[in-house]
């Protein structure tokens, strides 16, 4: 990868400074690079694609980007641009395996527990990227921020910077678009989660 | 999607996040009236809001790769994760031995919020917690991504609720855990360090049975950052733990960690949540925290449920003042002495029920708020409480005395004090409010309408106790499916209606089917149960059944109460009517005597209870021939029931036809007075209600010893028609009342009529107490006397 390293380092600061060509060029290179990492995770048959996303973008970013070279803010950049190639990354992936599903190459590997739960979790992940589509047609900012924060795991604060808003605007933001999408996914009844405390405090 | 009305609704989301959470329907409701629609799309999105979704809430955060290094601390592998962090299994990679530490990164936006000097204040003051069940904080500092982050001692346990669900500890082991948290809190409050944040996943019980806090002031620590940003930050988080006061944004104090540790010792205790269902929307279960009482089973034993709900009140300043005294109040419960936790009063109870329910200021005005009223409405908030049974039997043993019944009426109340109708009248106002109120949860109208079947039940008012009996009924198979001891209470209620309504074959299945399916009632229950099934299977004719099933019925409730304890005092009396079925009338007398004397030496005047053994006590008088005592107990009892119920009110029918037909025997002139008012007493009853037949077939004795047999004849032929629809068995009822009908139609010369009458009152006399009972030896005699 060092030869690949320098080259996003570059266009990423070049990106930072206001060149919108960069991001262009970058967008292919990071995709390709995401791609083979959420290959290599995702085999893992580890059904939280979530937090395997989140984990495969720090990953990149260590791996991609020369980390003496740049900023708080080119990180900050590079995650909100990961955020939205992992979600293609991840939407790919689950549309790949859906539709291998379906052409029955794999009907064994689908018995398996864990392939269906990844299975199930495909289906929601396309459903998400479709409401998502939507909710950008409205309220374009409200879509960014949750790629951010959904598919690259990005900070509030981070992902203010990323917008250019404030923190407390992203929250808001995120507050709105998150009920939104849950009433608008909520065609697919879910699952209320009271039993486990995941030590979530206040 | 209009982007108008898109900001439009957005805003007013926001606007009713900043509600408290029980505000917001009404304020989005009086918000967005008149704008079609808005309300409900806002309403739906405040629900979202509430509920977790699989995708969107998954673990969002940083999962580092294993082997990355926060300072100096090498992460191992993920243990956890939560919204709010993440925690690791670490190791300090700058020593030579390798101690395990477990590394909480904070997770989203606190980063920036976390710098301050607070933050290094705060984490000094906990490092310096040093306790054996305290896992000690050992480090904070900020990642390179700029994450803030805790150090704390690694603890290899388990949460404490997964402890329990796998060992099922017994009490005692459960206790003495519990102790061990409680001193280790009291401890840090002596320190001036609040936990703010104890529930099960925060206590960790290692293989050993050590038994360690984490997090201790971590929320604080962290809070202090969030809590400006609290009101804008998403909280989707489990309100299950959190204490009243958080939920309203009020200040933290020792007193909250108090609630914690009453949580703690509830999850070991009781192993269900305290508030019911914990999948109940968020919101739901906010609301559910400030304002229903804690569930408990019946099974937890009543001092140390009242020592929880001590810990669990809403206000923090009624709870244990320190987790030393809570703690005593546990070991002094351990040791079988008296603790000190006391339930919370009635007039408490009364109070927040009127500011909940919004009782209208009219019933306050009904006049003097007796002793009864609160206490039906401590039953009430009791119930709704639900399984709060250990006060709602005390408070039910003390009101409603639902043994103190007999066979032949309703179930009396009241032991202690008169009942006033006023009880009536209130049950009327909270029916009626109940039948215009749409927006009351099902389970709360589940509650009330099995309080009112009760009520009115008690107090003689059959077919209202019916209609709220059928309909908790329904509500209950609705809410609860058919085998939840709310069903069955209101079943029981529902058997002694059948009882009331002369439908015997109906309560007899019913109260079956209860005793067959209710695995676990109380000995009060028990024996309610059993006495309604014994005193369907008595009016059935099956004598001797019914003595073994109240015998056996009651007798867990005399072992633990005593024979002599008021609320079994009618018990003795229920088999005081088994004598007077089996016509052994001598023991009848002793039992009903014996039950008498127990309900005077807890009442004064108005009891409904001691009215009714008196009924039965004149019943048995006057079958041994001893009119003097018949008109004795019958005018007691009328004084009885008059107090209870008032003048005029239907049950008073017992004592005036007795008192009527004592002072016939006796050639009194007034006899047909009280004949005709016991008769006139009955008229609110429907026509065909078989207790009809007690005032007529009277009037009609009286009238037949005035020869004036026209009305005596038809007057008993009414009688002998309700009876015999009631009574299909042979039963010494149709057996008196034709007996007498025979004889006055033998007067009339109407012999044909006549003898197959006296006949079938002689082989039922015969059938059900031999030959030679004097009853029966009477009926003979009465067919002698008319026939030849």
């Amino acid at each position: 990868m060092s030869g690949t390293a320098p080259d996003i380092t570059d266009l990423l600061l070049r990106w930072s400074d206001g060149d919108q060509h960069a991001l262009e060029e970058l967008t292919p290179v990071v995709y390709d690079d995401l791609r083979r990492l959420a290959r290599a995770i995702l085999s893992r048959e580890r059904p939280d694609h979530t937090l395997s996303a989140t984990a495969l973008v720090h990953e990149a970013y260590l791996k991609l980007v020369d980390q003496r070279r740049v900023r708080w803010q080119n990180r900050v950049h590079f995650f909100g641009a990961a955020a939205h190639i992992m979600r293609r990354v991840l939407v790919d992936h689950a549309r790949a395996r859906i539709t291998q599903k379906r052409g029955g190459l794999s009907t064994k590997l689908a018995i398996s527990d864990s392939l269906a739960l990844v299975d199930v979790l495909s289906e929601d992940l396309l459903d998400l990227d479709g409401a998502l589509d939507r909710l950008a047609a409205t309220d374009p900012r409200k879509a960014r921020v949750v790629e951010m924060k959904f598919f690259a795991g990005m900070t509030n604060e981070e992902t203010g910077e990323a917008l250019q808003v404030s923190d407390a605007t992203v929250e808001r933001d995120w507050t709105m678009a998150r009920a939104w999408l849950i009433r608008t996914l909520a065609g697919k009844p879910e699952k209320r989660d009271g039993s486990k405390d995941n030590g979530d405090h206040q | 999607m209009n982007v108008d009305r898109w900001r439009e609704t957005e805003d007013l989301f926001h606007e009713a996040l900043k509600q408290p959470a029980a505000a917001r329907a009404g304020f989005v409701a009086s918000t967005a009236a008149g704008r079609d629609g808005l309300a409900d799309e806002v309403m739906a999105l405040l629900d979202a809001h509430d509920s977790t979704h699989t995708l969107l809430d998954a673990p969002r955060i940083s999962a580092l790769p294993s082997g990355m290094r926060l300072g100096p601390y090498a992460l191992d592998r993920l243990l956890g994760t939560g919204g709010m962090a993440t925690v690791y299994l670490a190791h300090r990679a700058d020593q030579q031995f390798e101690k395990h530490v477990a590394v909480k990164l904070v997770n989203q936006g606190l980063a920036a919020e976390l710098s301050g000097d607070r933050f290094l204040n705060e984490r000094q003051i906990l490092a310096r917690l040093e306790h054996p069940n305290i896992a000690r904080l050992l480090d904070a500092g900020v990642s390179d991504f700029g994450q803030p982050f805790i150090v704390m001692e690694w603890v290899d346990g388990v949460p404490l609720d997964t402890w329990r669900e796998q060992t099922r500890p017994p009490v005692e082991t459960a206790l003495t855990l519990w102790l061990q948290i409680a001193e280790a809190v009291a401890y840090a409050h002596r320190n001036l360090v609040v936990h703010r944040d104890l529930k099960p996943s925060n206590v960790l019980v290692s293989r050993d049975g050590q038994v360690k806090l984490v997090d201790f002031g971590v929320a604080k620590l962290l809070g202090d950052a969030t809590d400006q940003a609290a009101t804008t930050r998403t909280r989707h988080f489990t309100p299950q733990y959190a204490s009243p006061e958080q939920l309203q944004g009020l200040a933290v104090t020792t007193s909250t960690d108090i609630y914690g540790l009453g949580l703690l010792l509830h999850e070991l205790v009781v192993g269900a949540p305290p508030y019911g269902d914990a999948t109940r929307p968020s919101h739901e279960y906010a609301q559910a925290i400030l304002e229903e009482d804690v569930r408990m089973p019946r099974t937890v034993p009543a001092d140390l449920a009242a020592i929880i709900r001590m810990s669990l009140r809403k206000d923090p300043e009624r709870r244990y003042v320190s987790a030393d005294q809570f703690a005593e109040d546990v070991r002094r419960f351990r040791r079988g002495r008296p603790v000190t936790a006391q339930p919370e009063t009635w007039t408490y109870h009364f109070r927040t029920f009127l500011s909940r329910h919004r009782v209208p200021v009219a019933t306050a005005a009904l006049g003097v708020i007796s002793l009864i009223v609160l206490t039906i409405i401590a039953l009430v908030q009791a119930r709704i409480a639900n399984e709060q049974r250990a006060r709602a039997e005390q408070v039910t043993s003390f009101v409603t005395g639902f043994l103190g019944a007999t066979p032949t009426g309703p179930d009396p109340v009241l032991q202690n004090k008169g009942v006033s109708l006023r009880v009536v009248e209130l049950a009327d106002v909270i029916a009626q409010r109940l039948g215009s109120n749409d927006t009351l949860q099902p389970e709360a109208e589940q509650t009330l309408r099995a309080v009112l079947a009760m009520t009115y039940y008690q107090m003689g008012e059959i077919q209202k106790a019916h209609e709220n009996a059928v309909r908790a009924i329904e509500l209950c198979d609705r809410l609860y499916g058919p085998e939840d001891p709310r069903r069955f209470s209101v079943e029981i209620v529902q058997a002694a209606v059948e009882n009331s309504l002369g439908k015997f074959a109906d309560a007899e299945a019913r109260a079956s089917r209860i005793m067959a399916t209710w695995h676990d009632p109380s000995p009060l229950d028990q024996a309610n149960v059993a006495l309604q099934l014994g005193g369907a299977q008595l009016r059935l004719g099956k004598a001797d059944v019914a003595e073994r099933t109240m015998r056996e019925g009651v007798a867990r409730a005399v072992a633990e109460l005593g024979a002599d304890h008021p609320s079994l005092g009618l018990a003795a009396s229920y088999l005081g009517l088994v004598y007077l079925e089996r016509g052994e009338f001598d023991r009848a007398v002793i039992e009903l005597d014996r039950s008498a004397a127990i309900s005077r030496r807890s009442v004064k005047d108005a009891s409904m209870p001691l009215a009714w053994v008196l009924v039965n006590l004149a019943n048995a008088y006057r079958f041994l021939g001893r009119t003097d005592d018949v008109l004795r107990a019958a005018e007691e009892s009328y004084a009885q029931f008059k107090g209870a119920l008032g003048e005029g009110h239907y049950s008073t029918v017992h004592p005036l036809a007795f008192i009527a037909y004592a002072k016939a025997i006796r050639g009194d002139d007034d006899a047909e007075t009280f004949a005709r008012r016991a008769v006139a007493v009955q008229a609110s009853l429907p026509p065909d209600n078989y207790e009809r037949a007690v005032g007529l077939t009277f009037l009609g004795f009286v009238l037949m010893q005035k020869h004036e047999l026209a009305e005596a004849r038809t007057t008993l032929q009414q009688a002998l028609e309700l009876r015999r629809h009631a009574f299909k068995a042979p039963n010494w009822r149709i057996a008196e009342t034709a007996g007498w009908l025979g004889e006055v139609l033998a007067q009339q010369g109407d012999r044909a009529s006549a003898r197959p009458l006296l006949e079938e009152s002689l082989a039922t006399f015969t059938t059900l107490y031999g030959a030679q009972n004097p009853r029966t030896l009477d009926a003979r005699a009465r067919l002698a006397r008319s026939l030849d």
